[in-house]
């Protein structure tokens, strides 16, 4: 009876101080909120003008005038973490936060909404001011939850049309991401040189999220199911848009019965998908194995058993980033002495980063032009992106982005600067976005 | 020192005592942000659905039962009354569909557990794999957003309530019934149970019962909670076994059981988390740093028996 009693005691009181704590609080919220941030309120008021995207005749601060403040917190939502997203903290840690007055909080791997919205809102109670969003499980909510918080928030996710209006929100200051309409065309220029005097016996496309609407996976999809089209000389039974999104995995049907296999999910989220995708090699059936994601690294161990138990060689097309992961791929040979990944779609690393702080910047230190178009919707950031299928190619591209000497970042501070309105004043959103969507081939040789 | 923490007293209140160290700990360190407005209310808001659900859940863990498929009802209720929000736009049949519906699959574990003979356990992860795959069916890819709908109820006070409600009505059934000693009997010893009377069968259906209520109710918060309905399911069954345990509680149920340790280490886990964020620790580190404090919570918290565990939950 007396422990029962403590026990009642003890947890009631625990209830009631929660209950307590949060009511009370909830009082105080409109003060305690300001308290939080870390910028100075001058700092704020200029967000707060710049967040206000139909204020006119706010001046900006000049780059002194910013590094005079105290830092300002940004948070960073990762979907994964691995050598790409480790890549990207040694950049924004290393080299952008001293440059620009910045801190970084990064989250964990972030697989789903609810930890998204709890990281979001972990970031709003150390007083961040802008959230960098690679997560991307529900864009509405999340850009919502920024309006309301009062956080600037950049996407690194392309935006379908219906989601275009994100860009008129006052705190959604713009989506930055390697143009899929380009990666996809890569895809196709990809296949036909890997396949260049080679007979196409079959191939699996991998199409990743592309059921849930990714652009990318979706032009990926697109332009390899049109690249087989035209080598094969072949025609689609159903409409190629309705097979690249399945949400099953489906044998594509066709006038010429060439084994094409579509293959959604990822090695992240989906169950058993490399013993999956093991299954289909082991057929027989297919010599492509078309990766949408950054996966290829799983998917090698894989193919490179089936190319023993087979003896035949299966060609991989992937795309990547630069990192260990691609000069491993691209420099080891198989049992065949091809690479293991025999072409790559190269995402422009750190130049997509670059493109989801500039704005974040731009809107904290009151340079609204430089991120508002004069329609007052915000600007996308749309990067190229590369292909390369020698280990030669390869190796110009992978002396980028290497955490360890700051001078290889693909996005250095000249060229941030040049879209910074701390140091281009009369700058506007539309001469940003030119310059940040210029052909980077210049960047890479 | 030992004696001391094996104190049955002591044995109560450690969790409880850990929790506000936590809670010291982590405001020194920060600074005192770490009790600010923002942050208490989103402790409160990460813990809640595993709050709810690990009191409900604690009635059959204590009468030495497992279900691990809390994670997969949550999402398969959702998909259901997400479908029925789609169709008619009623934010109040997605909340009644939801809690129901949540609330009659945790009860069907225990239907088919009966019916078939199975563990609970075995009935829960069959039925698991059964809900992930018709919430894959009925979904597939798509997701369903209810966040504007959501935005009223979110802010208002009505889960606090419900929260609290629930806590008291588990507690005094738990601690203060001949229902809650019974469940306790029953885990620590089935057969002596049956042997003075007690229907370990009816016992155990009472107490699934109890935990139906609390786990339809952690559908209906999650769906508040997360503005946003897919056919992903959570962790949450791992996640309640890791809240019981690092509350001080055993999973494998029995006399020193009670229902409010998943409560306490719900909240840890939710702590620990947000504490190590704001002290900056890497996030390639914290996850090492959380094993390393969760394993020595758990030490602290639990009976240290001279033989290995005998209970068999697998037989």
């Amino acid at each position: 009876m007396k422990k029962s009693v403590i026990a009642l005691l003890l947890a009631v009181a625990m209830v009631f101080s929660l209950v307590g704590c949060k009511s009370a609080s909830e009082e105080t919220a409109g003060t305690e909120m300001k308290k939080d941030e870390t910028v100075t309120p001058e700092g704020a008021k200029a967000g707060e003008d710049a967040g206000n995207k139909d204020a006119e005749g706010a001046a900006g601060m000049s780059y002194d005038e910013w590094m005079a403040q105290k830092p300002a917190v940004i948070g960073v939502c990762f979907a994964q973490i691995n050598d790409e997203y480790n890549g990207y903290k040694a950049f924004l840690e290393k080299y952008v936060a001293p440059k620009y007055n910045l801190k970084f909080i990064f989250s964990e791997q972030v697989e789903d909404i609810t930890g998204e919205i709890s990281f979001l809102e972990s970031c709003s109670a150390q007083g961040a001011v802008g959230f960098i969003d690679f997560a991307s499980n529900d864009k509405y909510q999340i850009a919502d939850r920024c309006n309301e918080l009062g956080i600037y928030m950049t996407m690194q996710a392309p935006l379908l049309e219906d989601e275009k209006e994100l860009l008129s929100y006052d705190y959604f200051v713009g989506a930055a991401y390697a143009d899929s309409n380009l990666i996809g065309e890569q895809y196709g220029k990809g296949l036909a040189a890997i396949m260049e005097g080679q007979e196409l016996e079959g191939l699996i496309l991998t199409t990743a999220v592309a059921a849930k609407g990714n652009l990318q996976h979706i032009e990926t999809g697109l332009n390899i199911l049109d690249g087989v089209a035209a080598m094969a000389g072949l025609t689609y039974t159903k409409d190629p848009q309705e097979i690249v999104t399945s949400s099953a995995a489906l044998a594509v049907e066709n006038s010429k019965n060439l084994p094409i296999y579509v293959y959604p999910g990822t090695v992240a989220n989906t169950d058993g998908y490399l013993a999956g995708l093991s299954a289909q090699l082991m057929t027989g059936k297919y010599n492509v194995v078309v990766s949408s994601t950054t996966a290829y690294s799983q998917m090698m161990t894989v193919i490179d058993e089936a190319e023993k138990a087979l003896k035949k060689d299966i060609k991989l097309i992937s795309v990547a980033a630069v990192g260990a992961d691609l000069q491993t791929a691209m420099t080891n040979t198989d049992s065949f002495g091809n690479l293991t990944l025999d072409a790559a779609v190269i995402k422009p690393g750190t130049w997509v980063i670059g493109g989801l702080v500039i704005p974040i910047i731009n809107a904290l230190t009151g340079h609204e032009a430089s991120y508002v178009k004069a329609d007052g919707n915000s600007i996308e950031y749309i990067a190229g992106s590369f292909l390369v299928t020698t280990t030669e190619d390869m190796q110009k591209i992978n002396t980028k982005d290497v955490p360890t000497d700051p001078g290889s970042w693909v996005m250095q501070t000249s060229n941030m600067e040049e879209m910074l309105g701390m140091f281009k004043p009369d700058i506007t959103a539309e001469k940003v976005g030119e310059y940040y969507s210029q052909d980077l081939n210049s960047l890479f040789n | 020192m030992g004696k001391i923490i094996r104190n049955r007293y002591v044995g109560i209140a450690l969790p409880l005592l850990l929790l506000v160290a936590v809670v010291i700990a982590f405001t020194a360190l920060t600074g005192g942000k770490f009790i600010s407005y923002n942050n208490l209310s989103a402790i409160f808001e990460q813990s809640l659905i595993v709050a709810v659900s690990a009191i409900g859940i604690a009635f059959i863990y204590t009468t030495g039962n497992i279900d691990m498929s809390v994670g997969s009802i949550i999402m398969l209720s959702g998909v259901i009354a997400g479908k029925v929000w789609a169709a008619t736009g009623s934010v109040v049949l997605l909340f009644l569909i939801s809690f129901t519906a949540g609330a009659a699959m945790l009860y069907l574990n225990n239907v088919l557990s009966a019916t078939l003979g199975l563990k609970t356990v075995m009935a829960a992860i069959l039925m698991m794999n059964i809900y992930n795959a018709v919430g894959a069916e009925f979904l597939g890819a798509e997701t369903i957003s209810i966040y504007r709908s959501m935005k009223e109820i979110s802010n208002s006070n009505i889960r606090l309530i419900i929260f609290a409600g629930l806590f008291l009505v588990c507690l005094v059934v738990f601690h203060f019934t001949k229902i809650g000693r019974a469940l306790r009997f029953t885990g620590g010893n089935e057969r002596c149970a049956a042997t003075v009377g007690i229907n370990n069968r009816k016992i155990i259906s009472i107490g699934y019962i109890m935990a139906s209520l609390a786990v339809g109710i952690a559908c209906a918060f999650t769906l508040i909670r997360n503005g946003n309905i897919s056919s992903v399911p959570s962790s949450m069954g791992s996640d309640l076994m890791l809240a019981t345990v690092l509350g001080g509680m055993s999973i494998f149920g029995g006399h020193k059981s009670n229902c409010y340790s998943g409560v306490i280490g719900a909240f840890i886990v939710v702590i620990l988390n947000n504490g190590l964020l704001m002290l900056g620790v890497s996030n390639t580190l914290i996850q090492g740093v959380r094993g390393i404090l969760f394993l020595a919570i758990v030490y602290l918290t639990s009976d240290h028996p001279d033989t290995l565990p005998s209970r068999n939950q697998f037989s």
